[in-house]
């Protein structure tokens, strides 16, 4: 009442009064435009933009993983894992029912799953697209998927155990998967955007991405054909022969490549459970072994360089030698015999051996096999690799020496035997053996090759001469003439070594190898077999050299390797003394 | 907006003039005429009210109009604007789902190319059409007619398919194309090829062509005559059957099937 008698009776007071409110209202209105936009203004802002903004991740391609002539060994292909909501499954036995045969899998166990009251678990993941279109066309309730992806191995166990394989993660856990990971993986990017309660992108708002860096591609120097016919030969031989397991080697000689790496059993890289922990990785590189008699090429090659012998040079070969106080033996009883230098590497005698490698001594011997890599990684990187081992000449035994010389007492895995044939058909020149052709980037630059390391281990002449030792054990007098490819001259050497178990500290099965190049005048291959623990058959050349031939033979088809057209010489074996 | 209260401006003034233009000029005070305009209306000169001048009134109907017209346009502007880049977003999800589609549907079809083209699954094509593992590499040298390898006659495997496609897809001028890079092309030796007669064929090389390419053109003659028209594809034809005894067709084999010779089925 009051008021309203004042704006009656004074006018200017009504004036003064309405002035005054309009003040306080006014103030009290600024103050809080200060307050909100001053003070908390900043706050405010980036908590409005924050209930706005969406980061969400945008997944990196995974490289692929190619062979040679970039067939796809490894590629990533799109993907969905299935979710549940289990709240919202109410009827857990019947949806898992329907899930079960499109996921092949347990309806109990799928049951479980889906009972319960998380909000978010995992069903499967990595299903296919066509699978989650056909789950999703079923329209059941509290199922959801998330886009993922999937690393597929288009062609199985093809090269699987050089390849690698993936965890569920996505993440490499063996083989190139695991060393390459890094690069493999590429960089995810992100992409920050406004959105609406929808989460539809606001055109207008703020929208910042950042590219996923894709990630690079690895081209191996496997040639997938070449790889191929090498696992099922290995396969086949290892089965017939009840053998544990078994190695084989392609090489190039000329640039170190491998072209085939197989190891038996393997495994299936896009289901790696079926496959054991040993089965998984890649013998040739993690398993070594002595090499026997496959060495011996090695200590003929050093006698040889040293100029202390030559093929023909005669030894006389009695059928029992003692050094150290201990008595080395051949694997065939024999009397006194008189062998060439190209007839003891023919038929492979362990005591001839010793009489040669004699003639330059322990000291020099021990350069050159650390010349030939033994010992040394092979420089390749894999993940799980075993150097083998080689005593130091410092803490030989007098028993040492001897044995060294035909190939016990040592350890070696199959690249590095391998590497040792490809050096003697490189003319004397070890070419460190490489498995990555290159790397290429998502951007598509590629990098530069790596130049392997080259190391000059025997003269040319030493390697022509011994090549033609070699290829005496393939003829009708040596250990191996099963190993011969006609109209080819393959030169090749046989071994059968006592394997050395860890676990007994003792002598405890055989590797029964072969080891040979062709063609044996210019060597353009260098294929090596190994087969562990052999039940049914125990030589190298019986068991090994059926494998090179069938390797090798494809192997010169596929790289169009014509036979030379020139004959071997034919070195005497034996002397008449 | 701007511009129309400009054009109103002079509409003010004019209408308070109009005001005191109303009052007679004659009366003598102005001032009654409002403190008791109903007493003095019988002793002085009427006053009234005038109207505003019409063109005011007309001048505010437009004004409004415009003005309304104005936010109307505005707004559909407004509209328009935010529809199309709404319209935007959506474009580009649909497009982005269907990019996905047709990314997955490629990824599909790649892999089932990759399971088709894997050695596993070529192989077991290949030997379902009757071909088996070549056991000898044997090459010829296109240049010298030489023969490379000892050729031997692939054993084994027969097949459900009476006829039988060869590995030999080069044609001649393919085949010295790749000579003359110095490249040997391997060839399929067939059954009957006599192995110890290779080298000496060698010599007889150019003799054997010469043969062969008249068989060859007799063949097509003699089934051109009995068909009374040319054959489809007489090249094809012949490679059915002619393979490896003719020297001039040679095989270029892609690295996928190299190791793999035709064997022709009793």
């Amino acid at each position: 009442m009051r008021p309203r008698r004042i704006l009656m009776a004074d006018p200017r007071k009504r004036g003064t009064v309405l002035l005054i409110a309009t003040g306080v209202v006014l103030t009290i209105f600024g103050g809080r435009l200060v307050e909100l936009q001053a003070v908390r203004g900043e706050a405010l802002a980036s908590a409005a933009l924050d209930q706005r903004l969406r980061t969400t991740e945008i997944p990196a391609q995974r490289g692929a993983i190619l062979d040679s002539s970039g067939e796809a060994l490894a590629v990533t292909m799109e993907a969905r894992d299935l979710t549940a909501d289990q709240t919202l499954v109410t009827d857990p036995a019947a949806v898992a029912a329907q899930l079960g045969p499109i996921l092949g899998a347990d309806p109990g166990v799928l049951s479980e799953r889906l009972t319960g009251d998380r909000r978010f678990i995992y069903v499967a993941k990595g299903l296919t697209p066509e699978t989650w279109d056909r789950i999703s066309a079923l329209r059941l309730p509290g199922i959801f998927s998330q886009p993922t992806s999937r690393r597929v191995y288009p062609a199985g166990d093809l090269a699987a155990n050089v390849v690698g394989f993936v965890g569920s993660d996505g993440k490499g856990l063996g083989g190139m998967e695991f060393a390459f990971q890094t690069q493999l993986a590429g960089a995810a990017g992100t992409q920050t955007s406004e959105r609406g309660p929808g989460g539809r992108v606001i055109p207008t708002g703020a929208n910042s991405v950042t590219d996923a860096q894709a990630g690079t591609t690895i081209e191996l120097t496997i040639d997938r054909d070449i790889q191929y016919v090498a696992q099922q030969a290995l396969a086949e031989k290892v089965a017939q022969s009840r053998a544990d397991s078994g190695t084989l080697v392609v090489m190039d000689p000329t640039t170190g490549q491998i072209l085939a790496l197989a190891t038996a059993p393997t495994f299936d890289p896009n289901k790696p459970a079926s496959g054991s922990d040993a089965d998984r990785g890649n013998r040739a590189l993690t398993d070594v072994f002595e090499p026997g008699s496959t060495s011996k090429l090695m200590t003929l090659a050093a006698v040889i360089n040293e100029g202390k012998a030559n093929p023909y040079s005669a030894f006389t070969v009695p059928g029992e030698l003692t050094r150290g106080g201990k008595a080395f033996h051949d694997h065939n009883a024999h009397g006194t015999l008189h062998l060439t230098l190209a007839g003891i590497m023919a038929e492979s005698s362990n005591i001839g051996t010793i009489l040669a490698s004699e003639r330059i001594g322990g000291r020099k011997f021990s350069t050159y096999l650390k010349k030939f890599g033994i010992g040394q990684p092979t420089g390749l990187q894999f993940p799980g690799e075993s150097s083998g081992s080689v005593p130091a000449h410092a803490d030989w035994s007098a028993t040492s020496f001897p044995t060294l010389a035909f190939g016990q007492g040592l350890s070696v895995n199959a690249v590095q035997s391998a590497s040792v044939f490809a050096t003697i058909a490189n003319d004397g020149v070890r070419i460190q053996p490489t498995l990555v052709k290159q790397i290429m980037h998502a951007d598509g630059t590629v990098d530069a090759p790596v130049v392997p390391k080259t190391t000059r281990v025997v003269s040319a002449a030493t390697a022509t001469q011994v090549r033609s030792m070699l290829e005496m054990v393939v003829g009708p007098g040596g250990t191996a003439p099963m190993a011969a490819i006609p109209g080819y001259r393959v030169g090749g050497k046989t071994g059968t070594a006592q394997k050395y178990s860890e676990a007994c500290h003792c002598y405890n099965g055989v590797v029964a190898s072969f080891i040979g190049m062709a063609p044996a005048d210019a060597p353009k291959l260098v294929v090596a077999v190994s087969i562990v623990n052999p039940r049914v058959g125990r030589y190298g050349g019986e068991l090994g050299g059926p494998v090179f031939k069938r390797v090798m033979t494809y192997a010169l088809q596929a790289r169009q390797i014509p036979p030379t057209r020139t004959s071997a010489p034919q070195l005497p074996l034996t002397f008449g003394g | 907006m701007s511009a129309t209260a400009r054009n109103h401006e002079p509409a003010e003034p004019i209408d308070s003039l109009g005001s005191i233009e109303a009052v007679d000029p004659s009366s003598a005070g102005t001032e009654y005429a409002t403190r008791g305009a109903r007493g003095l209306r019988n002793a002085r000169p009427h006053l009234r009210m005038v109207s505003p001048l019409r063109p005011e009134r007309a001048s505010r109907g437009v004004f409004a109009l415009v003005v309304t017209g104005l936010l109307v346009a505005g707004m559909v502007v407004i509209l328009v604007i935010n529809t199309s880049l709404a319209q935007g977003a959506f474009t580009i999800s649909e497009l982005q789902a269907e990019q996905a589609t047709l990314t997955q549907q490629e990824q599909a079809l790649s892999a089932a190319v990759a399971a088709e083209a894997a050695p596993e699954s070529l192989e077991q094509q290949a030997r379902a059409l009757g071909m088996v593992p070549s056991e000898n590499p044997v090459f010829l040298s296109v240049p010298s007619g030489r023969i490379l390898g000892k050729p031997k006659p692939a054993g084994g495997a027969t097949s459900s398919i009476p006829r039988l496609l060869t590995p030999a897809d080069a044609t001649v001028s393919e085949a010295v194309n790749n000579a003359s890079v110095g490249t040997d092309l391997p060839i399929a030796p067939g059954p009957g090829y006599d192995p110890a007669a290779a080298d000496a064929a060698a010599a007889q090389a150019a003799a054997a062509n010469a043969e062969a390419v008249a068989a060859e053109q007799e063949s097509a003659a003699d089934a051109a005559a009995k068909n009374g028209k040319k054959p489809k594809n007489p090249t094809a034809e012949n490679n059915l059957w002619q393979d490896s005894t003719v020297l001039d067709q040679t095989g270029k084999v892609s690295s996928g099937d190299a190791g793999l010779v035709a064997v022709p089925v009793p």
